[in-house]
């Protein structure tokens, strides 16, 4: 490849590998998360050519493909894996995935629902490609037509003259080869697929069963220090004065480091460094530390509320983020419907508490680390130690759960920070109380709607004002663009006169992504809202969403097969009732019924949940279905219980008992209907949460006729 | 600091520690024995449970001074070591069979709870599960859990040599 001018379109090349493998590098469309707050820089780069997932054959016959994705659970170790087999013609039981190394500049953001979708067409190709030059090979070695010779499972095949080779006898000869065009690679038809689209066992479980599985709470290196935090209690507060006599008194307490805020990521801390978890969590507790959180004083969420409801009537501060043809403007006041809904902070509580490992020399700085953003990770610490990117190396490990929290740098600049400090190997451990405390929490709105009616009861006009603390100004206090909002939030259905704004109150408040980000507001406000469009419309919910989804075969169908698969229609006893909700999740479908039991003192409970889901080819059917599941309990944890509540810039929940999640017995029956076809994949992982909650909501209106407009649903 | 000898799967041994520090630190970072799970502190979550003489206990809030006699068994050793390999317990196999785990950072504690309630219960009703199974999982596990656990019963009445040993008989498991 030498001297030949790089073309920008390439995506696969072949590497040099020792052994006689035959590696091919491949670059995957780089990507930002989709999440506001990280998006802005930009991230193409001057070199053509940035690999950053890598396929390598040994004449073992092992294929191996080495990537950045983080396994948070959502099983990507197990799909990316099933798309290269699957045009490589594989064999799937010779297919292992690793983590990629990590001084390679590469693009690594797991997030947004887009591990399969932003993949699939490169990985295919990557797979084609090189079942295309393992085929040239051997037809080479044979002196045959490359086109008379087969592929399957792991072996080329000559029918001709019966002569078959294994991939890995062929993977020296295939590496001296060049690489063909990718794009006159034909690919499969989808309905010839063996491996995409079966139910694959996932490929980390056993160790998950075992109790193997390296988190980065597990990391251990010799002469590590474990550290613990005293964080102050208000987000933005400080250290006002410190006592560490009896910290440093507690057996295994070696350090104890004052830490001053870092804007957007960190208050004043006092960290202790221990021999081991327990001293360093001794040697907080041992502290005396007096605050200052003076800053915070203002912020509460009681004082955000009503700033919220008087600022949802501030036309003059309104941001228009989308607008067409005309608005409502109250000329019919007996066609118009309006309402307001309101969303609370939600923390995320992730199983395993944030935590973070660096050992930083004046020459190396090397991570271990959960994260979902290892690139952002290696450029927060080539920052703040002042190494070059190729001296800072990021080692991922299973993540205890991601959901958006683990995009974030804050608990990778403590640690990298205290190891610079202390000389020594640093594993920050959060706990839980840190975890709920000091989150990036999904942003609280207050949303208010209006329609007015169409002579058929449809939506013609319709406005959607969203008022909040804006997280672009949590991250960015200068920022131009406080809105939280683009053009995704209309309503997926088509309405001819819209108006979307945003009215800005003031923030103090650390926002983030949060499982499906943006959408867990749209869903809850825009479908409760629907159901009262219904309700005014005089039509059956289900049938009026299928009437706005008019010309949109493949999302009508979702809502009438949940519909049916939940028996719409059919009588329920008193105090039950269904509910629908529906949600376009940039391309992924789903619609989903709950069933609810209201009982007479009010007391709601979750019967059954009901969810139909269209995200274009399934790679592999039960992560698709443990991912909705997953999506489910997620939404009806938040749905029904979810709240973090502020006083002086002091969040009042510490734990799980106050703060509460869906437990096993209070889980209701799930049932996960796919639609099957052929379309490109869209997301997975975050799509079945928008839904939840107003599913939720709209049946307990069909149970009793109380309609809920503010979540939680249920008083933790 | 005092000396403490426990019994931790199977094997007797002696750590020197605070008396209060919980048996979850001892577990993880002086005995290395990282498959059980730090997640609340509190006993609120479940991640930490380990199993005191065959009872699903909550380690991050037991000190290392209160575990006496009784014998730990962890994740470790729930799966019967054996010539060729671990021989998995029938709840780990179920946990697979129906694709359990998704992050999979709670599941040491699910899996430890549940092999508890199956020696307590070898049938379990819905109702026993919802009992038992209190620990909290973030990714939503709970309809596979409830499937897994019934599966494992199942496994275990057709194989009663599997189910003698499942739990309880701590002595008999490698570390």
């Amino acid at each position: 490849m030498s001297g030949r001018e790089l073309d920008r379109r390439e995506f696969v090349r072949l590497s040099a590998a020792v052994g006689g493998a035959f590696l091919l590098a491949v670059a995957l469309p780089r990507r930002a998360l989709g999440m506001d707050d990280l998006v802005a820089r930009e991230r193409a780069r001057d070199d053509a050519f940035a690999p950053n997932l890598w396929l390598r054959i040994d004449p073992s016959g092992d294929v191996t493909i080495l990537s950045h994705k983080s396994e948070m659970g959502q099983g990507v170790w197990t799909a990316l894996p099933m798309i290269v087999a699957e045009e490589l013609d594989a064999d799937w039981d010779r297919v292992r995935i690793e983590r990629a190394p990590t001084t390679a500049d590469f693009d690594s953001a797991t997030g947004g629902s887009s591990s399969v979708s932003d993949s699939w067409d490169a990985l295919r190709k990557a797979g084609a490609v090189a079942r295309a030059m393992l085929v040239t090979a051997a037809a080479r070695q044979w002196n045959v037509p490359a086109q008379s010779c087969t592929t399957e499972r792991g072996v080329v095949a000559h029918a001709a003259s019966g002569r078959r080779a294994s991939y890995g006898s062929l993977a020296s000869a295939a590496a001296q080869l060049p690489v063909p065009d990718a794009s006159t690679v034909a690919l499969k038809d989808p309905r010839t697929f063996r491996i995409v689209g079966t139910e694959m066992p996932r490929r980390d479980l056993l160790a998950k069963v075992t109790g193997t599985a390296e988190f980065g709470i597990d990391v251990m290196l010799p002469n590590m220090l474990v550290a613990c935090v005293a964080r102050c209690p208000s987000f933005s507060g400080k250290v006002a004065r410190v006592d560490d006599a009896r910290a440093r008194a507690v057996p295994g307490v070696r350090h104890v480091i004052p830490l001053d805020p870092v804007p957007t990521q960190h208050p004043g801390r006092v960290a202790v460094l221990a021999d081991d978890t327990w001293a360093a969590l001794q040697g907080c507790r041992a502290l005396a530390i007096e605050w200052d959180t003076s800053v915070d004083a203002s912020v509460s969420t009681d004082a955000m509320w009503r700033a919220a409801r008087e600022a949802v009537s501030d036309d003059a501060h309104a941001l228009v983020v989308a607008a067409h043809g005309t608005p409502p403007n109250g000329a019919d006041p007996a066609r118009t419907v309006e309402a307001t809904y309101e969303l609370p902070f939600v923390a995320h509580a992730c199983m395993e508490p944030m935590n973070c490992t660096a050992w930083v020399t004046a020459d190396r700085a090397q991570l271990w680390a959960p994260t979902q953003f290892p690139e952002a990770a290696r450029e927060t610490v080539a920052g703040l130690t002042g190494l070059p990117l190729d001296k800072v190396d990021v080692h991922v490990t299973f993540l205890g759960g991601g959901f958006g929290r683990r995009a974030y740098q804050d608990f990778v600049i403590e640690a990298a920070d205290l190891s610079k400090r202390a000389g020594v190997p640093v594993k920050v451990v959060w706990t839980r109380e840190d975890d709920i405390q000091h989150d990036l929490y999904r942003p609280a709105q207050l949303q208010r709607l209006t329609a007015v009616l169409d002579s058929a009861g449809h939506p013609a006009m319709w406005t959607n004002r969203g008022v909040g603390m804006s997280q672009q100004r949590w991250w960015n206090p200068s920022t131009k663009t406080p809105q939280q909002r683009d053009g995704a939030d209309n309503p997926p259905y088509d309405i001819p006169n819209y108006r979307l704004d945003f009215v800005e109150i003031p923030g103090g408040v650390p926002m983030g992504a949060w499982r499906s980000v943006r959408h867990s507001h749209n869903g809850f406000c825009i479908e409760s809202f629907i159901d009262e469009c219904a309700l005014a419309a005089h039509t059956d919910p289900v049938a009026y969403r299928v009437a706005l989804l008019d010309g949109k075969p493949r999302q009508q169908a979702v809502v009438q097969l949940a519909a049916e698969r939940a028996h719409w229609g059919v009588p329920m006893p008193n105090g039950k009732g269904r509910g629908m909700a529906y949600f376009n999740y940039s391309g992924t479908y789903v619609a989903q019924v709950a069933e609810v039991t209201v009982a007479g003192d009010g007391a709601v409970h979750v019967d059954r949940m009901v969810c139909a889901f269209d995200c274009g080819t399934i790679v592999n059917p039960d992560t698709v279905r443990a991912q909705i599941e997953s999506a489910i309990v997620w939404g009806l944890s938040a749905a029904l219980y979810g709240e973090i509540t502020v006083t002086a810039g002091r969040v009042q929940q510490h734990n799980f008992d106050d703060f509460r999640v869906l437990r096993l017995a209070e889980t209701p029956p799930i049932e996960v209907y796919l639609v099957r076809n052929v379309e490109t994949p869209t997301g997975v992982g975050e799509p079945a949460v928008p839904p939840v909650a107003p599913a939720v909501a709209n049946a307990i209106f069909a149970a009793s006729g109380r309609r809920l407009r503010r979540l939680p649903l249920v008083k933790a | 600091m005092g000396a403490f000898t426990l019994t931790v799967n199977g094997r007797r041994l002696t750590v020197d520690a605070a008396p209060d520090t919980p048996l979850l630190w001892v577990l993880r970072d002086r005995l290395r024995l990282t498959g059980t799970k730090f997640g609340c502190g509190a006993g609120l979550c479940g991640a930490c449970t380990v199993q005191l003489d065959g009872v699903p206990s909550r380690s991050c809030s037991i000190p290392v001074s209160a575990v006496g006699a009784r014998h730990v068994v962890t994740i470790e050793a729930l799966a019967r070591g054996g010539a060729t390999g671990p021989a998995l317990h029938p709840v780990q196999a179920a946990w697979i069979a129906e694709q359990v785990p998704q992050c999979g950072y709670c599941q040491s504690g699910q899996l430890m709870a549940a092999a508890a309630l199956l020696a307590a219960h070898p049938h379990p009703t819905d109702a026993q599960i919802d009992a038992a199974m209190t620990n909290i999982c973030r990714c939503g596990t709970y309809g596979r859990i409830r499937a897994a656990v019934h599966r494992a019963a199942r496994e275990m009445a057709e194989r009663p040599a599997t189910a003698r040993t499942a739990v309880g008989s701590d002595q008999e498991h490698r570390p």
